[in-house]
């Protein structure tokens, strides 16, 4: 059983690190794009809010699809099964990973491990050892979450250009308006980091104090913002736009950890969630159906993303940064504001969700609003039908697999 | 298929910025040589024309750039057919330059004494109409910025009106040039009439392609 355990740590921490190689770059792409960040500064935020978002908000994905797609219970005292079926979903997923990355298809993490989850249930034992209602629950959530990333950013710009924009000083309205997003995304980023995020540290607060301590750091934030936007100066020029994108930079970062926060709590999950139920399964030797994720096992998935954005994410954030130069900070906050709030939301229902087809949706929602210069509608297709050929791909793969490991091992 | 690093292709409004940019020195070259017209300079004349005929080829070579570029799979905030046809008259405006150039180049004229003020009146009346046109388009990247509402409306609308008045002026100072041409039948060679009622007519389609284009862009503003 140990070889299994420690094959599942590789495979495990092989997937976090392409998530980082890959995936990451699609969350931090439009903050580098805007020049709101330089490469640097996107690795550093990556590396930081990924892990925290990994280890504090992971757990509730994390738990989906260990044992919320395929409920071990089904196994009974066929342990082996389990581990091994979660094992080769794991590989599946990873196989189908390194080929989309060679081919350079923008293929989504969450749609490969679930469609191999999915594959694996059915290999073991037919439909009936498959959560259809979960399965249908991530399947409404993976159409819901660019729907809902679209109506936010949608709603964020619209309030930017009815505040700001259209208005007779720009300059002073961005600064007058500036304080109040501050206070927004640092309260929704503050209030996702305690309230619940902290059970792994063993620390447990109520509604009331999680709020009041996430109100109370988003006020101060918010505060210092408006002191340090004071000075700037607000005499109408040619420039005033530029003055305010410029101002939107500063929000831009803000946005930038958020999206990272929210992108490693919902993504880990497709790392780490198999490596969690063969644990689980084999701690007890029995197949027991609660249990929280434990924390080695949110750090191994966290610092896996981070070592490949490190190794090679950062590589490709580069290349998205330099060609999405047509997105300014005024429409990159928008679509990451809505992005980062709609995956946090989805991660803290457990739904594994993809972060990338949210920022599709959320991009969208700004086109939509006569924010975006052009946007290449092709494109767009191409990235929301790749789950049509993913998820039967991981499926059918894992299903090989465990047949084949049906035969020389069962 | 790609990745999200070509979901947002270049943007139509630079493009037609850089277009703007070749029709802008298209009518400081023709303002020039209106000028060198007046002092008889005809090689200076000739020189400028060819200017202008090489940035008329040069503006051409973006638009039809910018007219490959939007494609149906490209979403844009405005209606393609809209900025497609401002893109025409723009384009237009190079065209008339050209035109207008070219004919200059046809034949030394001279302008007799009586019309040197009905020349220059005409002719700032037209350089006006298209100038007003050029910073109405520069207009485009700001517009876009603020969604197309706002002061920046009321900023272009202005323009527009102004472009059209210049439209009206030029319409008149044509008339007027034209009836002073014709008085002089018998003093000047029929010739010279002939060519100089051509030209008065091309140098009118400089202002009235102006306020077409002021037409199509309104219709982006509502």
């Amino acid at each position: 059983m140990s070889i299994v355990f420690i094959v599942a740590v590789i495979a495990c921490f092989y997937m976090a690190w392409n998530i980082g190689a890959n995936d990451v770059a699609n969350a931090m792409g439009t903050s580098v794009g805007s020049k709101a960040i330089t490469l640097k500064q996107a690795v550093l935020i990556a590396a930081v809010f990924e892990f925290a978002g990994s280890v504090l908000v992971g757990a509730k994905v994390t738990q989906t699809i260990s044992k919320g797609i395929v409920d071990p219970a089904f196994f009974g005292d066929n342990t082996v099964v389990f581990v091994y079926g979660m094992l080769l979903a794991l590989i599946a997923s990873g196989i189908w990973l390194q080929l989309a990355t060679y081919f350079g298809w923008p293929v989504s993490t969450t749609h490969s491990i679930v469609g191999a989850v999915v594959g694996f249930g059915v290999a073991a034992g037919g439909a009936k050892y498959v959560k259809w209602d979960k399965i249908a629950g991530i399947a409404s959530s993976w159409i819901i979450s660019p729907i809902f990333g679209a109506v936010i950013a949608f709603m964020v710009f619209k309030i930017i250009e009815k505040l700001i924009l259209e208005r007779d000083n720009p300059i002073r309205r961005a600064k007058k308006v500036t304080p109040y997003l501050v206070f927004a995304t640092v309260f929704i980023l503050i209030l996702s980091f305690i309230y619940e995020g902290l059970k792994n540290l063993k620390l447990d607060l109520g509604v009331v104090e999680v709020t009041l301590i996430a109100v109370g750091i988003a006020v101060v934030v918010a505060l210092l913002s408006s002191i340090s936007i004071k000075k700037i100066d607000e005499t109408k020029s040619d420039n005033e736009y530029k003055t305010v994108e410029n101002i939107f930079k500063y929000l831009q970062i803000m946005t930038a950890c958020y999206v990272a926060f929210a992108h490693g709590a919902n993504d880990v999950a497709n790392a780490i969630g198999p490596l969690a139920g063969i644990v689980n399964v084999m701690a007890t030797n029995t197949i027991a159906s609660t249990s929280g994720v434990p924390l080695w096992i949110l750090t191994l998935g966290g610092v896996g993303i981070v070592v490949g954005i490190a190794t090679w994410g950062y590589k490709v954030i580069g290349t998205i940064g330099e060609k999405i130069t047509e997105i300014t900070p005024t429409r990159g906050f928008s679509a990451e504001f809505a992005t980062a709030t709609t995956v946090l939301m989805a991660s803290k229902m457990g739904m594994p969700i993809s972060t990338t087809h949210t920022l599709v949706g959320a991009v969208i929602g700004v086109a939509l609003g006569r924010g975006l210069a052009a946007l290449n509608v092709k494109v767009v297709k191409d990235i929301f039908a790749s789950w049509i050929i993913t998820i039967p791909f991981t499926a059918v793969l894992t299903v090989i697999l465990y047949n084949i490991c049906d035969l020389f091992l069962f | 298929m790609s990745g999200i690093k070509d979901l947002f292709p270049k943007s139509p409004f630079s493009n037609m910025l850089e277009h703007i940019d070749k029709v802008s020195q298209c009518i400081d070259k023709l303002e020039l040589l209106f000028n060198e017209l007046k002092a008889k300079n005809y090689d200076k004349v000739e020189l400028l024309a060819n200017d202008i005929v090489k940035l008329e080829e040069e503006a051409d070579t973006i638009k039809d750039m910018i007219r490959k570029n939007i494609t149906k799979n490209i979403m844009i905030p405005v209606d393609k057919g809209e900025l497609l046809a401002i893109l025409t008259a723009q384009d237009g405006i190079a065209d008339v330059c050209e035109d207008i150039a070219r004919l200059f180049t046809l034949r030394k004229m001279e302008i007799p004494d009586e019309l040197q003020s009905a020349y220059q009146d005409l002719v700032d009346a037209i350089l006006n109409s298209s100038k007003k046109a050029v910073a109405a388009v520069r207009d485009l990247g700001d517009l876009f910025e603020v969604g197309f509402k706002g002061p920046e409306v009321e900023k272009v609308t202005k323009i527009f009106d102004e472009l059209e008045a210049s439209e009206k002026a030029a319409d008149e100072k044509g008339l007027e040039f034209t009836r002073k041409i014709l008085a002089l039948e018998g003093k000047e060679s029929p010739v010279a009439i002939f060519m100089w009622l051509r030209i008065i007519k091309v140098m009118g389609d400089l202002a009235n392609i102006s306020e077409k284009l002021s037409n199509r862009f309104r219709l982006l503003l509502n």
